[in-house]
């Protein structure tokens, strides 16, 4: 595709970035990023120069055989460490305000 | 500073061996060192004095019942993007300010098995994200040999704590060069192995692909010691090799007749400072001296390379960091909030602006309509950049580089301009994206006094003769003998 | 005006693996909240995933069994989402290259049987859980359920009422239950459905707006579901109102599906290969391998059903629809005993009592309450005459969850059937006696009496005396007069 990256990076696709990635940004984090991003990416763009066609995407380049495990239980419960760590439990739950579908 | 500090891993080993000094005494000496120059230096944001005295006295009792494991009694500290079992692991992140973790890092355990002492974890840019240690949540690392001076990234404190004498020896990762260039900044020797080399398992991921766990040691030998404790198959970690671990430090070389370097023309050109330049010259002349074979090759993609790791890079670290979402550990911010609102309010204060940024640009570069133009066309420049090293390996057996285009910039200089900072990161992300394995050594120091690094780039799995160049190259240059003034 | 119902389904069915996708966490149900798990699928930082061989495996029989174009290499990829039984942040499953393309299902249907296309068979992990809590608001979670392996089976839109998607489901359900690979049990979800619907005039061929139905946990509710979505679809364009592209769920209560309340973070799951975890590369031997080891499946079975034990066809339907009972009644009927018998017996008596017991979710016939062999033996006895039906019927109850020989049983409660002449013409003479009135009534032409002295006789001798011989006797001395 020798097609120029998509641009149209503005204000408004940031903070649909921002959520899609649930990040609250202050103004200032969602300005300061709006410039950053949009100078990096038109610096990126540069890879729509490299023709590629016909080459593969580099997903199996560097692993190359099939390493799996047997289906065998092999954990032993440690339920009780795990849960120190949470920030915010109830017996053997990890606890989370609110969900709405 | 103490002598006893300044000995290499191979030589400090004999020394426990014939047992003319202690596990404990070389501990003591370390922890000394320690509280004598972190006021200046930084280096390490969790110390365990208790930890690692403990495991220096158990060394101690096995070496006198007449075990000898590689490493036993060496006070190493690791990277804290590594995690370890009851000792705090925060990826420099305030999101992880009070984690610790319940299970050791493959590397751990394997080194806890060698005998190692775990003196503490060192500073790092927040998840391994930056090029200068400056993104840590904590506080900055200064480099040693200028305290000015940024001691480079992301591995920065592993680098200052071995370069100052805090440690024999550390770990670092090395995603796009976080490694090699705090390596090269901190006149040390750092070796990011050949992908799926040493297990991922416990490193805490900024991109899977790229990730690599690596020694950082003050001579070549000694990276050859360390990297043999961590290599190998590990079973939790799928991307791991099967291919057998060669003991790299029995079969340490210098022979270097006719091997084949090749110099990329595209790693010479705008933008290396001179000095880098000549420094990294005068090292493959040297090699060229003792027989090597010197031609300049051609690595066309090269130009690409930074828009290329930085797209690949960020998007799986956009994924790789949504799990810290303060539902099972870290932070949590929003506790009266929506679940959905939780997340966003946690991860907005328990992230820093860089790691943001990318999260931001990764998220960005999956996202529907951008995939093709962005992450997958990076995915297929990748392909085209490790075909250029396949080229380039046709003809040669190592491809010679400087690690960096300058020595340790100033505090703070490019701390406001991301994209500067990214562009640093020039000649160490090739090998990141083409999976190879490569090392930066000290090959001089620049008129202001800092370290100058040159890198040696070598085919999949060919770490032993990366490390045999190297160690030749050492040997000529005798820079590792220079002690910063710290 | 005429419409028909595009249907294509979407199901995903919980592998019977030991333990977890990628690590070594059981994969059981019923575990204290949070004891199944580990770094792996607790998505702590640093842990990475290994990919489970058995479930692989278990794609690849599914996918032979549904004549499916198994990929030499697949890949995994990974859903970005975030939700609070997601502890990754994303889901491990396959996109772009699933294991499985391809395939299809045949299903019976009024106008006889009918193909049913399938898209593709991905592997993927499952969520965690979370319980909401009204009285404080908060939710819990717990994690066991999450990263047990899952198939997601894609059919094509090929469906064109609510009983054929009822129908697919349970083949596509036996199937799996033939290759042990899924218990099937849609109330506990480990077999579940979500189904995209759409309606068009009849004779078209362009798809209608599609809706996406949730939340239907049996097969029951699937058929309803389908059924209430399908006119409400109707009536809206009979009406000419705009079918709305949504997700809506099934309200049980109700009988109604209803619009899900619209999130309001947009999805966008941003799917991209899997960093962690090298293709899935499945070379010609290890398919050989499995094909070798597949069970026959449930058509061939039920063909061989008729054919071999000359059954009618829907008591091979009825046996075969479960592999557990197909095996269980080929035990019984290789016990020598006729086959209609055993296939009576297993589809009145054993399956009642199996699914009065709630053992049809139990797939392993060794935990059923009597064993084969037993109700082989007891069959054996009816046919040489040594019991009645009825003394069998009070055997087959007294043997259950025992493992006592049904000959054992018998002749200690002294259940052996009475064929001794003098011994009942005894007990006829008797009955006889005891009811003149009868007896002259049944010779001046009642005959119907004939079955009422009958019972009278079995009553005397406990049910024991052998009914044929009875009538025997009965008619030599009441026609004697």
């Amino acid at each position: 595709m020798l097609t120029a990256a998509p641009m149209g990076l503005d204000r408004n696709k940031v903070r649909e970035i921002a959520a899609l990635a649930r990040l609250a940004l202050s103004p200032q984090e969602e300005e300061s990023l709006t410039t950053q991003l949009e100078r990096i990416l038109s610096y990126f763009s540069r890879l729509s120069e490299v023709p590629t066609e016909d080459v593969p995407p580099a997903t199996e380049a560097l692993t190359r055989s099939f390493h799996s495990r047997d289906d065998a239980v092999t954990n032993t419960p440690r339920v009780e460490e795990f849960l120190e760590s949470a920030p915010q439990r109830r017996g053997n739950f990890f606890v989370v305000p609110k969900i709405i579908e | 500073m103490v002598e006893v500090l300044k000995l290499s891993i191979t030589r400090l080993t004999e020394l426990l061996r014939s047992r003319a000094v202690s596990a404990r005494e070389v501990t003591e000496a370390c922890l000394k060192r320690i509280e004598a120059v972190e006021p200046q230096l930084s280096a390490l944001l969790t110390i365990c004095p208790e930890l690692a005295l403990a495991q220096a006295d158990e060394a101690d009792q096995r070496r006198r019942k007449g075990e000898d494991t590689p490493l036993l009694g060496v006070p190493l500290a690791l990277k804290d993007v590594i995690v370890t079992r009851g000792v705090r692991t925060t990826a420099a992140s305030r999101i992880l300010e009070h984690y610790v973790p319940p299970y050791d890092a493959t590397v751990v355990e394997r080194l806890r098995a060698a005998g190692a002492v775990l003196l503490g974890k060192l500073n790092c840019d927040e998840f391994a994200m930056g090029s200068s240690t400056e993104n840590s949540a904590f506080f900055i690392t200064r480099n040693p040999w200028n305290l000015e001076r940024v001691p480079g990234g992301s591995s920065g404190g592993s680098a200052a704590a071995v370069a100052a004498g805090e440690c024999f020896g550390s770990l670092g990762s090395d995603t796009g060069g976080s490694i090699r260039q705090p390596a090269a900044c901190c006149g040390i020797v750092g070796l990011k192995p050949t992908y799926g080399r040493v297990s991922r398992y416990g490193l805490i991921a900024y991109a899977s692909s790229l990730d690599q766990i690596g020694p950082m040691t003050r001579t070549v030998a000694d990276a050859a010691v360390l990297l043999e404790a961590i290599a190998g198959w590990d079973p939790a970690d799928a991307t791991s090799s099967p291919l057998p671990v060669p003991s790299y430090s029995a079969a340490l070389a210098v022979e270097v007749k006719g091997i084949r370097l090749a110099l990329p023309k595209e790693f010479f050109g705008e933008g290396l400072d001179p000095e880098v330049r000549g420094a990294v010259l005068q090292a493959v002349d040297l090699l060229q001296k003792q027989g090597a074979l010197v031609r300049e090759v051609s690595l066309p993609h090269t130009a690409y390379s930074i828009p290329t790791y930085y797209m690949i890079a960020t998007a799986e670290a956009s994924s790789n960091l949504a799990r810290f979402d303060g539902v099972r550990y870290g932070l949590r911010v929003g506790e009266e909030d929506r679940v959905q609102e939780m997340y966003a309010l946690t991860r907005a204060k328990g992230f820093g602006a860089e790691v943001k940024r990318r999260i931001m640009l990764g998220t960005y570069a999956l996202s529907a309509g951008y995939y093709d133009a962005y992450y997958l066309k990076a995915l297929k420049v990748r392909t085209l950049i490790r075909r250029d090293f396949e080229a380039a390996f046709e003809e040669a057996d190592l491809v010679v580089t400087p690690t960096a285009p300058t020595t340790a910039f100033r505090l703070g200089e490019k701390a406001g301009d991301p994209l500067q900072m990214y562009l640093s990161d020039v000649y160490t992300i090739a090998a990141n994206l083409a999976g190879l394995p490569a090392l930066s050594l000290p090959c001089g120091f620049d008129s202001q006094g800092l370290p100058i690094g040159v890198q040696l780039i070598g085919q999949d799995f060919q770490e032993q003769r990366l490390l045999n160049a190297a160690h030749a190259l050492e040997r000529e240059l005798g820079v590792s003998e220079r002690w910063p003034p710290l | 005006m005429e419409f028909e119902a595009v249907i294509g389904l979407e199901v995903h069915a919980e592998l019977l693996t030991e333990s977890k996708m990628f690590c070594g966490c059981s994969a059981r149900f019923g575990a204290p909240a949070n004891e199944n798990t580990c770094p792996v699928c607790l998505a702590l930082p640093g842990a990475l995933p290994v990919a489970n061989r058995r479930a692989v495996e278990f794609a690849i029989r599914l996918g032979l069994a549904t004549d499916c174009k198994i990929a030499p290499s697949s890949q995994w990829a990974r859903k970005n989402y975030f939700y609070p039984d997601l502890p990754k942040g994303y889901q491990i499953s396959q996109y772009e290259l699933p294991i499985c393309s391809g395939g299809r299902i045949t299903i019976e249907t009024e106008a006889g049987p009918r193909v049913v296309r399938l898209h593709r068979i991905h592997m993927e992990e499952d969520t965690g859980k979370s319980i909401h809590d009204p009285q404080t608001g908060v939710s819990l979670i717990d994690f066991n359920r999450c990263g047990v392996p899952l198939l997601e089976i894609v059919s094509e839109p090929d469906l064109r009422s609510a009983q054929e998607a009822a129908s697919y489901l349970r083949k596509l359900r036996q199937i799996l239950q033939y290759l042990e690979i899924c218990d099937g049990n849609m109330e506990e979800g480990s077999f579940r459905c979500d189904a995209n619907v759409s309606v068009r005039r009849s004779g078209s061929t362009a798809l209608g707006t599609k809706v996406e139905i949730k939340n239907m946990n049996s097969f029951r509710h699937v058929e309803r579901a389908l059924e209430y979505e399908i006119q409400r679809q109707v009536e809206c364009l009979e009406l000419g109102e705009p079918i709305v592209q949504e997700t809506r769920l099934w309200d049980a209560e109700q009988e109604i599906t209803r619009p899900m309340r619209s999130k309001e973070y947009a999805h966008d799951y941003r799917y991209f290969p899997e960093p962690d975890l090298p293709p899935v590369v499945v070379d010609d031997a290890w398919i050989a391998r499995i094909a070798a080891s597949m069970p026959e499946l449930p058509d061939a079975r039920r063909r061989r059903f008729v054919e071999q034990y000359g059954l009618p066809a829907y008591d091979a339907e009825v046996l075969t629809s479960r592999r557990d009972l197909a095996e269980y009644f080929e035990q019984v009927a290789a016990g020598g005993v006729a086959p209609k018998s055993a296939s009576n017996w297993v589809m009145s008596e054993l399956l009642r009592v199996v699914r009065e017991r709630g053992l049809d979710r139990e797939l392993r016939i060794e935990s059923w309450p009597l064993s084969p062999k037993q109700l082989a033996e007891l069959i054996s006895l009816v046919e040489s005459g040594t019991i009645s039906g009825k003394i069998a019927k009070m055997a087959f109850e007294a043997l259950l969850d025992t493992q006592t020989s049904p000959e054992t049983l018998i002749r200690e409660r002294g259940w052996v059937q009475i064929s001794d002449d003098a011994f009942l013409t005894e007990a006829v003479d008797a009955v006889i006696s005891e009811h003149p009135d009868k007896v002259a009534d049944f010779r001046e032409g009642k005959t119907k009496l004939l079955a009422f002295f009958v019972g009278q006789v079995m009553r005397r001798t406990g049910g024991r005396a052998n009914p044929q011989r009875v009538n025997e006797l009965l008619l030599e001395r009441l026609g004697r007069g």
